[in-house]
């Protein structure tokens, strides 16, 4: 039983520098690889009612609206269900925004990435802070009242006062919701082989987040959750799904899902997945001890924690004196919530040597 | 007297690289002890790190039949012994039990040091030696020249040296010929009470402590009761037998031949170089045994987790009756917790026994900085030896240090020789000969302070030489030094596991050194973290790891959560090899890292 589904577009016309991502630039492969989503789908899907729907990749917005329309009209929806597509900035206009707003559409995530023409062009992006504003014009006037921004920080040559200047540049183009991530050059990307000159080390990068947890802060927007921030009511209900440790289908190439305490990953060769969508490349069946591990670190991923008494009552422990140890050595980036607990903003930047030490070997 | 015709014990001796695991490949599949489909390289080198380090560290016997051109049978022992100057202790071992030696020597490269070092103890044994020029194959082999060092050099006849290729396959034939003609076969003493001198042990977790044995006199058979002459233990024999190297079950075996047996032994007691005899018709005297292996460096090695440490003191109780030149006794530090004490005949000695622990018994271990010994004289007259600098009493207390110094032999092409004497002089060293092998080598002897022999001498020695000097040490005496003990502060805290003893006149450089290493080494913390060498209280150097300001996986990846998990583990994979010393997690390279200063 699962409400929540993620359908990955793994098609690009281009690959940016900074991308580690599964995606391919043989669009000619499109109608095959849709044949094969849609009969993934048509599989595994068990029509219940989603809540949320996410299209990421990839670059979605490769698809035509006929194409989205194919995938939409497999799922049945709630009365307020939440539609995302990630779209890129020069790949959309205003009829086709339309088209997705008219299929029920009705979020979109913006890859802005940042403002800055010198270093788009640095990064390998095939857009400029024209079509930026372009995108979010049209955005707008196609009738869309939830748009998210990604924003990259710590990226080649950019200054934590080049970085305030796309904060407040995107407060300023009005939308919803900013994700905000540290430029992390991970194996398989350009940059990985080829280190681009004047990146921000990881003290600069601590800066340049607390800033920005800052300046959004004072613009209203809530900080829900590491890297995502939303004016009131426009939390990502796809994404607070992943963090509240519920299941969710994974869609397509190279996918992750989650049913029946079973975490997947979908075959990620784009050809082996067209011949067999069903294969999977990763399937593990969580432990009971692990399911309790990760309600716990991705919870806290959340600024407003995790709620004691319903992990104590879900896992039968008590959860303050099995992890007295960690709560004792890190209390000072602990928050004691009225449900339970949530890391502070130091806490939250080093959190990766906090929650790991929730896991056990 | 009376002989076993049809018998030859006999080991390879050679310096390291030299050639002799493929040679003992090479008998082993001529002779058809290991049928070709069952070939595999090293094949006497039966350990994992042996393999992946292509280098011996433990002596292992095999036995193969040899059909002579003469038409004859024999039955040939064949001993392959370590190359490298920590294992000539096994070295020594392998070779009383044979009455013949290999000497292998590189054509490429003449004799080496440890040729020198290894044809002495052969001599010593009044084995008969047969030469060997090796890799006769390669482009810059030069037969003639090497044959004529051999006999300059070592002083041993070489017209009728061997040429031989082992990699290709050349001269085998000759090479087991020369052994069943010139080797003196063993004599036959059969009818006298059994004395056979152990040799190597080992444990099995099916068999108990199996020993590995030469029999002098006598024979032993399946069901015998034998006992250990010298710790007066005795035992059934319930399985008997010899390595081809499988082990291979028998009833019985006569003097002259090399075998093991096993008696259920369940006692980690040490056997090597006891004599065996029978209960009911004891030998009456024992055979000499070893002379003890005395370690040079010890260090102290702690379990990264406390609670394993009854786990390391059995690993090291099973791992010293195979290697039995290890000794340890329990220490406690206050920065490490309970551990041991733990000496070494070197530096690569040492580092082979962590990793067979850590392998091994699956133990995760921080090891310290190798230290000597050294004679501290009090100002109360009293002189104590301490091997670990912890324990170094106040400078109120000292009159004066001794240190042990190694009398050091270098043999190089003469290229060289002014970088070695830098070198040697840079780690005060006092020269005392050089004299020129032929026209392109010299072989150089200095006396140095043991400490620095052990830090990084030998990585200098190779560096600086691409590779081509060679050299050997033995321990000389001790030396009246102007030493201090250094100290390491972490957070303000002294971490006794981290002082070392250094020279007065290279602390301040050492301090300085260690504390920028340290930085580099000991990962981030939460806090800023203050480095901080110190001699007598007072601080030579200071640094700062400042503290970790973020460490965060941001990314959603798509809602991929077992990237996310497989993070965390790895973090805490990471953590659980760090050894908390206060709220300081210190990876265990910390603690070598005085032995790399150089390395920037």
């Amino acid at each position: 039983m699962a409400k929540n589904a993620y359908i990955h577009i793994p098609f690009c016309k281009s690959k940016c520098n900074y991308c580690s991502f599964v995606s391919f630039d043989k669009l000619s492969f499109k109608i095959q690889y849709l044949r094969a989503l849609i009969s993934q789908i048509q599989t595994e899907y068990k029509y219940e009612s989603l809540n949320t729907l996410y299209f990421g990749g990839g670059t979605p917005s490769l698809l035509t609206v006929e194409e989205f329309q194919l995938l939409t009209d497999l799922f049945k929806f709630e009365d307020n269900a939440e539609i995302t597509v990630e779209v890129n900035p020069d790949s959309i206009d205003l009829k086709y925004l339309q088209g997705l707003r008219n299929l029920g559409i009705n979020r979109l995530s913006i890859g802005v990435q940042t403002f800055d023409d010198k270093i788009l062009k640095l990064i390998g992006r095939r857009h400029n802070s024209a079509q930026t504003q372009f995108a979010l014009n049209c955005a707008q006037k196609s009738g869309f009242k939830n748009i998210s921004l990604d924003l990259i920080y710590g990226l080649p040559n950019q200054s934590l006062a080049d970085f305030e200047k796309d904060l407040s540049l995107a407060i300023d183009s009005g939308i919803q919701h900013v994700s905000l991530y540290g430029l992390k050059i991970e194996d398989g990307c350009y940059f990985c082989e080829n280190m681009p000159k004047g990146i921000a080390n990881s003290d600069v990068q601590a800066d340049m987040y607390l800033k920005a947890v800052e300046v959004l802060k004072t613009a209203d927007f809530e900080h829900y959750e590491i890297s995502n921030f939303s004016l009131p009511d426009f939390n990502s209900k796809h994404n607070l799904n992943y963090w509240e440790n519920n299941t969710y289908y994974g869609f397509g190439c190279a996918a992750s899902g989650y049913s029946s305490n079973v975490r997947y990953t979908n075959e990620n060769d784009l050809r082996k997945y067209m011949q067999n969508p069903l294969s999977k490349i990763a399937e593990q069946k969580l432990t009971h001890q692990e399911i309790l591990e990760e309600a716990i670190f991705l919870g806290l991923r959340k600024m407003n924690g995790i709620d004691i008494e319903k992990i104590n009552n879900n896992f039968e422990i008590d959860f303050n004196k099995k992890y007295a140890n960690i709560l004792d050595k890190y209390s000072q980036y602990f928050i004691k919530t009225s449900k339970g607990y949530a890391l502070t903003i130091e806490g939250i930047l080093i959190s990766n040597e906090i929650l790991a030490n929730f896991i056990e070997l | 007297m009376k002989y076993r015709e049809n018998v030859r014990n006999f080991c390879i001796i050679a310096h390291i690289d030299h050639g002799k695991s493929t040679l003992a490949d090479r008998l082993l599949e001529f002779t058809g002890t290991i049928a070709k489909r069952d070939m595999q390289n090293q094949l006497l080198d039966t350990m994992d790190i042996e393999r992946e380090r292509g280098i011996t560290i433990k002596l292992n016997a095999a036995r193969m039949n040899y059909k002579a051109k003469n038409g004859k049978e024999f039955v040939l022992n064949l001993i392959d012994t370590p190359g490298h100057v920590d294992f000539s202790y096994e070295v020594s071992r392998s070779l009383a039990a044979c009455e013949g030696a290999l000497l292998i020597v590189d054509a490429t490269q003449g004799v080496e040091a440890q040729t020198l070092a290894n044809v002495y103890l052969a001599i010593e044994q009044n084995l008969e030696i047969i030469p060997i020029i090796n890799k006769i194959d390669l482009p810059s082999a030069d037969v003639e020249r090497v044959r004529k060092e051999i006999e300059e050099v070592l002083g041993i006849d070489a017209s009728l040296a061997i040429p031989v290729s082992a990699k290709a396959g050349i001269g085998i034939e000759e090479v087991l010929e020369a052994v069943v003609e010139f080797v003196p076969p063993p004599v036959d003493t059969t009818d006298k009470p059994l004395r056979a001198l152990v040799f190597d042990s080992a444990y099995d977790q099916y068999l108990g402590t199996l020993c590995f044995f030469k029999i002098i006199d006598g024979k032993i058979k399946m069901g015998d009761n034998i006992k250990f002459m010298a710790s007066g233990k005795s035992y059934e024999v319930v399985e008997l037998g010899y390595s081809t190297p499988t082990r291979v079950q028998v009833e019985e075996l006569v003097c002259g031949d090399v075998g093991y047996f096993a008696g259920s032994i369940k006692e980690l007691t040490r056997f090597v170089g006891d004599t065996i005899t029978h209960v009911d018709r004891p030998a009456k005297e024992a055979l000499e045994g070893y002379k003890e292996a005395l370690p040079m460096v010890f260090s102290g090695l702690y379990p990264v987790d406390n609670e394993d440490y009854q786990d390391l003191k059995e690993a090291l109780e099973k791992l010293k009756l195979n290697d039995s030149s290890i000794t340890f006794e329990p220490e406690t530090s206050s920065a490490l917790g309970f551990g041991f004490r733990c000496g070494f005949l070197g530096m690569l000695h040492m580092e082979i026994a962590q990793e067979r622990l850590e392998r091994e018994y699956n133990l995760s271990l921080v090891m310290t900085a190798p230290s000597v010994v050294y004679r501290v004289h009090k100002t109360n007259g009293e002189m104590i030896e301490i091997d670990n600098p912890a324990n170094l009493p106040e400078p109120q207390y000292l009159d004066y240090i001794e240190e042990p110094y190694v009398k050091v032999q270098i043999i190089t092409p003469n290229e060289y020789v002014g970088t070695l004497m830098d070198l040697s002089q840079s780690k005060r060293g006092i020269f005392i000969n050089m004299t020129y092998l032929d026209k392109i080598r010299a072989d150089l002897e200095y006396h140095i302070p043991l400490s620095e022999v052990i830090t990084d001498f030998y990585d200098q020695l190779k560096s600086r030489t691409k590779g081509y000097a060679s050299m050997d040490y033995e321990l000389k005496d001790y030396k009246r030094s102007d030493l201090v003990k250094l100290d390491v502060l972490l957070a303000n805290e002294i971490v006794d596991a981290l002082s070392v003893i250094c020279h007065k006149d290279n602390s301040f450089y050492i301090g300085q050194k260690l504390t920028t290493r340290l930085k580099d080494i000991i990962p981030r913390q939460m806090f800023e973290v203050p480095i901080q060498a110190a001699v007598g209280g007072r601080i030579l150097a200071r640094t700062n790891i400042k503290a970790m300001r973020k460490n965060v996986l941001d990314k959603c990846y798509g809602g991929d959560i077992s990237r996310k998990r497989k993070l965390l583990e790895k973090q805490k994979k990471g953590k659980k090899r760090m050894k908390s010393i206060g709220r300081v997690e210190v990876p265990q390279e910390a603690f070598m890292a005085v032995l790399s200063l150089e390395d920037e």
